[in-house]
């Protein structure tokens, strides 16, 4: 089983992607609270293109879900906005009190400690990110860095 | 997102209840801002109902904080649970921020 949607990047849109992705996980079995995961990634993932990857020209999203032989859930977003690689921003200083605390940064921060892998593809002029999600074990194993 | 205010002492407890994402956040912040500019500072933001939070509602907490902080003020939490309480871990809020495990213990210290 498979499907996709794509919309125009615009943050008004993100409810239905996280929305189709909710109801296909839900198909698939998973249990409530990784279904709340992958919504919460989802969203993250998809605020930042509708934020900064098109600048100010209108431009597209895409949300293709599919699921593997393990039962993984693989989320494949599409952008064609300015390159963005999630792996290789730097992370917040999780150290620094209130005052020091940068404002940015924790959308890609909670992606890269929930998804349970993560892949970045520059294809032609689209970005290309994967999201595998399992619905076993996840929330012991990535509670610390 | 639902937000309900009382008032003991001279505190004042915000209980959020429902989604706190990119939509939803701003209107906490902008609640939050108001009762700042009416000369209130001290604060217990209970989230025992608060099911779900993305990275905007972090920032809209922590813009607050760093507000309150320049005022003297305090902002502590209660009640987080879930999935509200992974992110709060993954990003080590837990440890900028005092949480109580309810308004009552909060109350009790503040």
């Amino acid at each position: 089983m498979d499907g996709r949607i794509k919309l125009p990047a615009e943050i008004e849109h993100v409810k239905q992607f996280t929305k189709f992705v909710r109801n296909f996980a839900n198909g698939e079995g998973f249990s409530r609270r990784n279904i709340e995961s992958i919504e919460l990634v989802i969203e993250e993932a998809l605020v930042n293109i509708c934020r900064y990857a098109y600048n100010d020209i209108k431009g597209d999203m895409e949300v293709a879900c599919s699921t593997d032989d393990d039962k993984q859930l693989i989320i494949q977003i599409v952008d064609g906005g300015k390159p963005f690689n999630i792996l290789t921003v730097s992370e917040p200083d999780l150290t620094a009190d209130i005052t020091n605390r940068e404002l940015g940064g924790l959308g890609v921060l909670l992606i890269r400690r929930i998804a349970d892998d993560i892949k970045y593809q520059r294809q032609g002029n689209k970005n290309v990110l994967t999201l595998i999600m399992n619905d076993k074990g996840k929330q012991q194993s990535k509670k610390s860095p | 997102m639902e937000i309900n205010t009382r008032k003991e002492r001279d505190v004042t407890i915000v209980s959020v209840t429902g989604r706190m994402g990119e939509v939803t956040a701003p209107a906490f912040e902008e609640k939050m801002r108001k009762y700042i500019a009416d000369e209130k500072i001290k604060f217990i933001v209970d989230f025992k109902e608060l099911e779900y939070i993305s990275s905007a509602g972090l920032r809209s907490i922590l813009a607050i904080a760093k507000m309150l902080k320049d005022k003297n003020g305090t902002m502590v939490l209660s009640s987080l649970t879930g999935a509200v309480k992974e992110v709060f871990e993954i990003t080590q809020f837990v440890s900028i921020f005092t949480i109580y495990d309810n308004t009552e213990d909060a109350l009790s210290e503040i």
